[in-house]
């Protein structure tokens, strides 16, 4: 009876599972099917539809999404490496938590969009301005983030790691860097939106191809329906690299963990 | 009392003349100047059992953290094999096989890689590797578990895994640090009969701590009581008991309760 009811339980929670996700999207549809002459140019989702062929078409989607990803991935490279760094150094001695603090504190209030222009004064029209962009803004979170877990190593741990004479590069390959993989994983995954987003908004002002740069030729032109299709386009790519990408490794650098 | 001729035959060592564990006149004080040790005279012979008993404090861990290198002696000296520790006043590899009270194997890394590691950094040729590991988890009887998780194993599984991590890189000392005081009472039991089995096969000299007379009888070959902290020699008491030996021997009955009795007065608790 009650395995059979506790199964049954388990049974509709997958389907929730399944179906709450798929049911958001549908409601979102259908939100913009109802609302869209409500606002002033909202293209109907027939339209954009009908836009499809076109857009794929005449468009480089996947040379222009390249181009963004490239920039995402060598920003956010560049704020993981520099905040990890950070906060090793913060974590080591309080002289580099006072220094590396000022940086952070002062990261964590710069827009997006000022972070942006700045990288456009000093950089001009590059890919350097853009990478300069996301790493700035990034870099605060992924430093703060990775702060405690590097002051967490196992002490214990690294006593045995003495009495078998590991050695310099071995305890931190063995320890030190497998105890911070969980929140280095955990926090590429909370950067990568927040990377995308600046992401564009660098690309508007400094980029000639990209998403941003699409997204700022299709208004330019007044075209809605490929703003919109754009729009979709980075939609996927961000689930598609959290689903195809991001949770493996997440899973991957758990999968040492007990089982609970 | 029985003696009886073979492997399993104790002898009791005449520690002198055969010192291949000598510890001089050891102080430690820890940096307040509290003494953890005072002027500890102990030696262990070439492939003895020794048993360290003590109360909470008497320095036990800390004589182990000597012995490891872990831990320069404030004053005395320490030395393995004939060789002097902390020559250089610093603390240094000493090649011994460690196992702590809880498993201390990395997590992250299969039980096979956690010896591997340790391989390596006693500079092992990989070559022998292989071989290595194969004979020693065999020996302990966990070569099914050599691709697991250490967290996914029991507790007695993952301190096989530490001793089999103690014995892959074949030390000449293995110290053991009350590792079994942490597993329930029945899995504790069958891991010290197959300890003193793998010593009686692998003839190694071990250091073992523990708080409990009565596992210092069942292993050893001779019991050491340390007085209460500062740690110094209470009483040494040879165990000529054969092996393998039984919980319920009426011998080592008869040692315990003179071990107790000795043990009552030393640290101050005889009524």
């Amino acid at each position: 009876m009650t395995t059979n009811l506790s199964q049954r339980r388990r049974r509709r929670q997958r389907v929730l599972q399944v179906i709450l996700p798929w049911g958001s999207l549908i409601l979102l549809v259908a939100v913009w099917w109802l609302g869209y002459d409500r606002t002033r140019f909202i293209p109907p989702p027939s339209a954009v539809l009908a836009a499809v062929p076109e857009f794929v078409a005449d468009e480089d989607i996947v040379g222009n999404l390249l181009a963004s990803l490239g920039r995402v991935a060598v920003g956010l490279g560049i704020a993981m490496v520099v905040g990890t760094f950070a906060a090793l150094a913060m974590a080591s001695h309080p002289r580099w938590e006072a220094f590396f603090g000022t940086y952070v504190t002062v990261g964590f209030g710069i827009p997006g969009l000022a972070a942006a222009l700045f990288a456009l004064m000093i950089f001009g029209l590059s890919d350097t301005g853009v990478y300069a962009a996301i790493a700035a803004v990034t870099f605060p979170f992924v430093t703060t983030a990775l702060r405690s877990g590097a002051g967490a190593v196992d002490r214990q741990l690294v006593e045995m790691a003495n009495v078998y004479n590991y050695g310099f590069w071995r305890r931190h390959r063995h320890i030190t860097l497998p105890t911070i993989a969980p929140d280095f994983v955990s926090t590429v995954r909370n950067m990568h939106a927040l990377a995308w987003k600046i992401a564009i908004i660098a690309e508007v002002f400094l980029a000639r191809d990209g998403l941003g740069a699409e997204f700022k030729k299709a208004f330019d032109q007044f075209a809605l329906e490929p703003v919109v299709l754009w729009l979709t386009v980075f939609l996927l790519t961000l689930f598609g690299i959290e689903y195809g990408v991001l949770r493996p490794l997440d899973r991957f650098v758990h999968r040492w963990r007990a089982l609970t | 009392m029985t003696t009886r001729t073979g492997p399993l035959t104790n002898e009791v060592a005449d520690t002198d003349t055969r010192a291949f564990i000598r510890i001089e006149d050891l102080s430690v004080s820890y940096g307040g100047g509290a003494l953890a040790l005072d002027r500890l005279r102990l030696t262990v012979a070439e492939g003895e059992f020794l048993c360290v008993c003590g109360p909470s404090g008497c320095g036990k861990s800390t004589l182990m953290q000597v012995l490891s290198g872990l831990l320069p002696p404030t004053t005395g000296t320490v030395e393995i094999a004939g060789r002097r520790l902390y020559a250089s006043g610093r603390p240094e590899y000493v090649g011994v096989g460690y196992v702590f009270q809880d498993h201390r194997l990395l997590p992250w890394r299969r039980v096979r890689a956690n010896l591997e590691i340790t391989l390596a950094a006693a500079g092992v040729p990989r070559e022998q590797w292989d071989e290595r590991i194969g004979r020693t988890l065999q020996m302990l009887q966990i070569e099914q578990f050599a691709n697991a998780w250490p967290l996914r194993l029991s507790g007695g599984q993952r301190q096989r895994a530490a001793i089999a991590r103690a014995l892959v890189v074949d030390p000449d000392v293995l110290l053991m640090d009350e590792p079994f005081s942490t597993l329930d009472e029945v899995t504790g039991r069958a891991l010290r009969t197959e300890l003193v089995e793998v010593w009686a096969r692998t003839r190694k000299t071990v250091v073992f701590v523990t708080h409990s007379i009565r596992e210092a009888l069942f292993l050893a070959d001779r019991v050491v009581l340390l007085t209460p902290g500062p740690g110094r020699l209470l009483e040494t008491f040879p165990v000529t008991v054969p092996r393998p030996r039984d919980y319920e021997d009426v011998e080592l009955a008869r040692l315990e309760q003179q071990v107790v009795e000795v043990a009552l007065r030393g640290w101050g608790m005889a009524r």
